[in-house]
């Protein structure tokens, strides 16, 4: 919504959210807090923090899978149908409708489903996998440094909320 | 709101304390684990290259199935014994992968192409399984990391084998990267060797392969 007043025009900041699209509601601010709340106020803060650290971490397991194997359907190739005339199989697996006439529109290929693919992958029935080699080291050092993160959040952050708030108020 | 009592500070304190100390564990296990496992690696591959190295007629006869590769340009020597199980590979950090072949008798009798069995196959593979590439798996990063710089290979590089009492010169040709479950990628043909480890470093998400293509075959009593 376009508010104009005293000729200012304000225009609202539109936020997409995937799909959604909103305007932002006023922030109402709280004007002085109310004193005390401590240091514990700063876990406000803290926990999209952490939030975001652990992202990491639990997005991580699925890093390691194998690409999967996923043939594309056949793509669809439209063009105009000669009366009569049935859908006939393609070298490629496509279904091509036949088209008939020299004048005729070249024919528009409609992919279905996604376009990027992992390589199809046969494995010979009963052959086993390639040999695992490798040690997964991403999951300790995400984890290690998202524990030290927080720890020093734990430590370091909710005290100085706790100090400014207590020097803001003195 | 109040003020965090003394105790629910010295709790916060402790916590975090207890966070620092698991995220620097966590931190220093990748070092730890490379650095024991590759000690006693190093330590079971050097007993063993000792033994072929003493007495290299005991490996000569086709009933030993140890080999020896050689990697000049990555300064790199290693027994590598039939077998690519976890245990084999984590006792010398290579190993043969039972279902690929060994490196032919008879070079003359390789087909151009992956075909009829020119050479012999790992003991516990079927011939629906079988491969007629030699197939050899090591570790990126861990026990001894013997493929570590396995990706610094270009074409035309010796891989060198010493198998049965002959040594075999393969050039490197081309790599390719795959999923584990891409056994298939192994035919490359029975001219060839394949050297598989896991990639990227530090991960187990893919494999990658090194392919090698025999240049010569001459006998040899030893690897030296």
């Amino acid at each position: 919504m376009i508010m104009s007043q005293y000729g200012v025009t304000i225009h609202p900041i539109q936020l997409q959210f995937g799909a959604t699209s909103m305007s932002p509601v006023t922030a109402v601010t709280g004007g002085g807090g109310g004193g005390g709340g401590g240091g514990w106020g700063a876990g406000v803060f803290a926990l999209p923090l952490v939030a975001g650290l652990l992202a990491p971490l639990l997005l991580a397991g699925g890093g390691s899978q194998a690409p999967t194997a996923i043939a594309p359907p056949p793509p669809i190739v439209a063009g105009a149908v000669a009366p009569g005339a049935g859908p006939a199989a393609g070298a490629g697996g496509a279904a091509v409708l036949p088209v008939t006439g020299p004048a005729r529109t070249a024919a528009v290929v409609l992919p279905q489903g996604p376009t990027r693919h992992a390589a199809v992958v046969a494995q010979r029935p009963g052959r086993p996998p390639l040999p695992f080699t490798g040690e997964d080291f991403r999951l300790p050092v995400y984890g290690g440094l998202q524990l030290i993160v927080l720890g020093a959040v734990l430590r370091y952050g909710l005290w100085s909320f706790d100090r400014g708030r207590r020097r803001s108020r003195a | 709101m109040r003020r965090a009592t003394p105790v629910v500070r010295r709790s916060v304190l402790v916590l975090s304390t207890a966070c620092f100390i698991a995220g620097a564990a966590l931190l220093a296990w990748p070092f730890f684990h490379s650095a024991v496992s590759g000690y006693a690696t190093g330590k079971a591959q050097a007993e063993a290259l000792a033994a072929w190295d003493r007495e290299p007629e005991q490996y000569a006869s086709p009933p030993n199935r140890d080999m020896v590769l050689e990697i000049p340009r990555l300064g790199l020597r290693r027994i590598v014994p039939d077998g690519a199980t976890v245990r084999q590979l984590q006792r010398y950090g290579v190993g043969h992968i039972s279902w690929t072949a060994f490196p032919p008798i008879d070079p003359g009798t390789i087909p151009l192409q992956a075909g009829p069995a020119a050479n012999t196959v790992g003991a516990s593979a079927t011939m629906d399984q079988a491969s007629q590439t030699v197939g050899i798996a090591g570790h990126r990063t861990t026990y001894g990391a013997p493929f570590f710089r396995i990706g610094e290979l270009v074409p035309g590089d010796q891989i060198i084998l010493f198998y049965a009492g002959r040594r075999y010169v393969y050039r490197m040709d081309r790599r390719a990267t795959t999923g584990p479950s891409d056994s298939d990628i192994l035919d490359a043909g029975a001219d060839h060797v394949a050297l598989v480890t896991c990639t990227p470093a530090f991960s187990a998400a893919f494999r990658l392969i090194v392919f090698g293509r025999l240049e010569s075959a001459s006998a040899s009593v030893a690897a030296h």
